[in-house]
């Protein structure tokens, strides 16, 4: 047995070179290797895996699309709420702000969630069934019914533009229509904290109580944002209060999910979600000082600052979120340690 | 602790709706006979003409398809590890030099693998590790260089069929189901490629299949079943290592050979997935292993994760409330 | 020390199994299995490349660092163990070099089949030489080694094969 250049005995016909030491030790003698199992290469072992595989598999979902879902949604129910305490409130540019807005992001929403399907036709098979353990199922239909909610309500704003039988009918549908939307717009808001955190992902799943108010929280944020980015500032009043009150909403929940998930909050703070959630930080930050900076000021500039500062808070957020869970996924890490906290116990 | 489950408890076909179902069927798994063959690998493949999924060496032992995944729906895995097999003797002692390496070589399997397979592998972690469990305490030298003895463990994972499925749960289709046999079968026709499930899985078994969008997994062979016939992978195992039948007289059987290995010296021997009241409810497909579950790529204690749906319908309700309560304050706190 | 044998996904050389999908995705490359004391000797790295040599020929393999290989001590020499499947070859699904290029044309004096159980061999760390190089690098060994086209030819009986070992 010879070995190649770089250590090792060479065999030649005129004898041994360069002989290994150890070569030659007896059985029985150290040999000069320490015992043990090559202890100084292994790190120190704070849990078990398959050759370092995750467990579970993390989402399949794209981010643009299910991510952008996340944000999107939100902000179409945030604004379809602010929509109808313009309308009562007698403020017909921000009601038309609001409304386009929702109508915007929901028709957004329902094109990146379509496209993430694959195939576009697939989404009718959602409309099979109604399951109440699939938060998915809920909220397709929670949108499938806002959506021409909130179309009609946006082609009111705009029924200059229709035919006139078509404006008559639009006008006609335009108030059930709102009222039925004001009613379903909450749930849209926050359902989707429940539906990432109804998943094994560990990061999403550890932090199913909080998940739901903090999306709640930073829809409003980012709703806010945009209605007051859209409206005049003398009439955006109520979306710069609802969108600072949901980004410091927001914030608090952020610390109380970091709290909650204790080591299974470190996907949060690592790598892209930490880079996203600390950005999502500093928008905050900004988005308040701006949208009070405008009201004090009647700056309509300012306004249109803070209140995209605010959205893009909301969209940072989501998007931390999002990739914290696939980050959580895909490290075995997050799955075996807390599960073994209180795994049953192992024989000998 | 699963009654506010939307599924019943121990006959998940009854509770299904099924009037006068077949018995429970599932796979009882015994890895200390797998002798690492892959012949349920290729008999699973071949009668449900399942793609081939790339052709890569992982250098994971003998294991080179990684995980169970949408084209793989029986996986062997290959473990080696510094101690014996109960009183089994290698006769290591009479020959060898140098110290054992079977850590060392997890370390630099990790390390050397990257990205592949979809799966991210812990070697950010640094802690991956396939010893020996540490409450077996430290592997004992047979030689003075400290090599240990070795043993090679191999055990064929499968879906678990979960009385309490998660996949099944979440599936906002209907094309998941619970079929007559108390398993989880996925309608391709109606499944439309939303992914739902694919996180939802505790125990990482479904997966979508990357050209058409869909997601696959072992369906315990539903057109065979329903014939009479076994599923395909437990047909050809030539070592039994897979039993199929009756989920009741499985578990029987399994309680039985856990004892059988307890007395031939093999005290780590232990079931998993056999116990009805575990976070899934127990699972149609189960295992004795050798060591502890993460070992082998499986949770250590896997919970379904709609256990907590009602608290987080609970929570979302009570947020949207809140929503709502917050955007009339602030048209209540607004001046004009 | 080089020795081969088969893996229970191929068949033979592999000349059915590697055009099969489902057998060649278990087992997709050519390897050689060594020992961590032999890799670091000869400074192998998991999933590298090494390239094996004997007075016949020189291939290439992909290095899987094992316990299952156990370095044996024959008098008091260690000796390293080197292990080949020998599936390979240059067509079909999976391709590789092939372990037969490798072993001698001598008989088992037992039982008379191939005698591809226990063959001397040097392991190096990369791959293998193409070319017209390939060929010098195993006549360097050669030369090394003092292996002419004569060695081995000689008739020998059983019994002195038995009393040599």
């Amino acid at each position: 047995m010879t070995a190649g250049p770089p250590s090792g005995t060479e065999v030649r016909r005129d004898g041994l070179h360069r002989v290994a030491p150890g070569r030659d030790a007896l059985i029985g003698s150290r040999g000069g290797r320490r015992p043990g199992r090559g202890g100084e290469v292994v790190p120190p072992a704070e849990f078990r895996s398959y050759y370092g595989r995750a467990v579970i598999k993390p989402p399949v979902w794209k981010a643009h699309n299910i991510a952008g879902y996340l944000f999107l949604g939100g902000a179409a129910g945030g604004a379809t709420l602010l929509a109808a305490g313009a309308d009562l409130t007698g403020r017909p540019d921000m009601r038309r702000a609001a409304r386009l807005v929702s109508a915007g992001a929901t028709g957004l929403s329902l094109a990146v969630l379509i496209a993430d399907l694959g195939k576009p036709e697939r989404f009718v098979h959602m409309l099979r069934v109604v399951k109440p353990t699939s938060p998915m199922s809920i909220g397709t239909w929670l949108l499938s019914g806002l959506s021409p909610l909130v179309a009609v309500a946006a082609l009111d704003e705009v029924s200059g533009l229709l035919p006139r039988r078509w404006a008559d009918l639009v006008g006609r549908l335009a108030r059930p229509s709102r009222l039925a939307a004001t009613a379903i717009a909450p749930a849209v808001t926050t359902y989707t904290g429940a539906l990432i955190a109804n998943t094994a992902v560990p990061a999403w799943h550890g932090a199913y109580r909080e998940l739901p108010y903090l999306f709640g929280a930073s829809a409003l944020a980012a709703a806010g944002g945009l209605v007051a980015a859209a409206s005049p500032t003398s009439e955006a009043a109520p979306a710069r209060i609802a969108g600072i009150a949901g980004s410091v909403a927001a914030q608090l929940l952020d610390r109380a999910v970091h709290r909650r998930l204790g080591m299974l909050a470190e996907p949060l703070t690592k790598g892209r979600s930490g880079r996203l959630l600390r950005a999502s930080r500093w928008c905050a930050g900004a988005g308040i000082a701006l949208l009070t900076a405008s009201a004090v000021r009647r700056s309509r500039t300012l306004g249109v600052a803070g209140g995209l500062a605010l959205a893009a808070e909301s969209a940072l957020t989501k998007f931390g979120y999002f990739h914290a869970g696939t980050a959580s996924a895909a490290d075995p890490k997050y799955t075996v340690v807390p599960q073994r906290e209180h795994a049953p116990a192992t024989p000998a | 602790m699963t009654d506010n489950l939307l599924e019943g408890r121990e006959d998940p076909a009854r509770d299904s709706g099924y009037p006068q179902p077949p018995p429970r069927m599932g796979f009882f798994t015994d890895t200390s006979v797998c002798i690492g063959c892959k012949a349920c690998e290729v008999a699973c493949k071949e009668w449900n003409l399942i793609p081939d999924d790339g052709l890569s060496l992982l250098g994971m032992s003998y294991d080179n398809t990684g995980m169970l995944g949408a084209d793989t729906w029986r996986h062997v895995a290959f473990i080696e590890q510094d101690r014996p097999l109960g009183r089994q003797n290698n006769a290591v002692a009479l020959m060898p030099v140098g110290p054992s390496s079977a850590a060392r070589n997890a370390q630099v399997v990790a390390a050397g693998l990257g990205d592949q397979h979809g799966a991210r592998l812990g070697s950010e972690t640094g802690a991956t590790r396939l010893g020996p469990s540490p409450d077996g305490g430290p592997a004992q030298p047979v030689t003075a260089d400290g090599r240990t003895e070795l043993r090679w463990l191999m055990a064929s994972d499968v879906c678990k069929h979960c009385t309490h499925a998660a996949c099944l749960d979440v599936c906002p289709t209907g094309s998941l189901f619970r079929t007559e046999f108390g398993t989880v079968v996925v309608q391709e026709d109606i499944c439309n490629g939303c992914g739902y499930c694919v996180p939802a899985c505790p125990y990482g078994v479904i997966d979508q299949r990357k050209d058409d969008g869909r997601v696959w997994k072992c369906t315990l062979c539903y057109d065979r079943l329903s014939v009479g016939q076994e599923p395909a992978c437990s047909k050809a195992c030539p070592t039994d290592s897979i039993q199929f039948g009756p989920v009741d007289e499985l578990r029987e059987r399994a309680a039985h050979r856990v004892e059988q290995l307890h007395d031939a010296g093999v005290v780590e021997a232990r079931l998993y997935g056999a116990d009805p009241d575990d976070g899934v409810g127990g699972t149609g497909a189960f295992f004795l292993l050798l060591d502890e579950p993460e070992v082998y790529g499986f949770p250590p204690d896997p919970v379904v994760t709609t256990r907590d749906l009602p608290a987080m319908w609970r929570h979302a309700v009570i947020a949207a409330v809140g929503v709502a309560a917050t955007a009339l304050a602030a048209f209540a706190g607004a001046r004009r | 020390m080089l020795t081969t044998y088969r893996l229970t996904e191929h068949h033979t050389a592999g000349g059915m199994s590697r055009w099969l999908p489902y057998l060649s995705e278990l087992q997709p490359e050519m390897f050689c299995e060594v020992s961590p004391e032999l890799a670091d000797t000869a400074g192998l790295d998991h999933l590298g490349w090494a390239t094996i040599v004997t007075a016949r020929a020189a291939i290439e393999a992909r290095v899987l660092v094992t316990d299952r290989m156990v370095p044996v001590r024959v008098h008091d020499r260690i000796v390293h163990q080197v292990g080949l499947p020998y599936h390979w070859g240059r067509n079909g699904i999976t391709t590789g070099d092939s372990a037969n290029d490798l072993t001698h044309m001598a008989l088992d004096p037992d039982v008379h089949i191939q005698e591809v159980k226990a063959l001397t061999c040097d392991i190096r760390p990369g791959r293998r030489p193409r070319g017209p190089d390939r060929r010098r690098l195993v006549e360097e060994y050669q030369r090394r080694a003092g292996i002419s086209a004569t060695t081995g030819t000689t008739h020998r009986t059983t019994e002195r094969l038995g009393k040599s070992g």
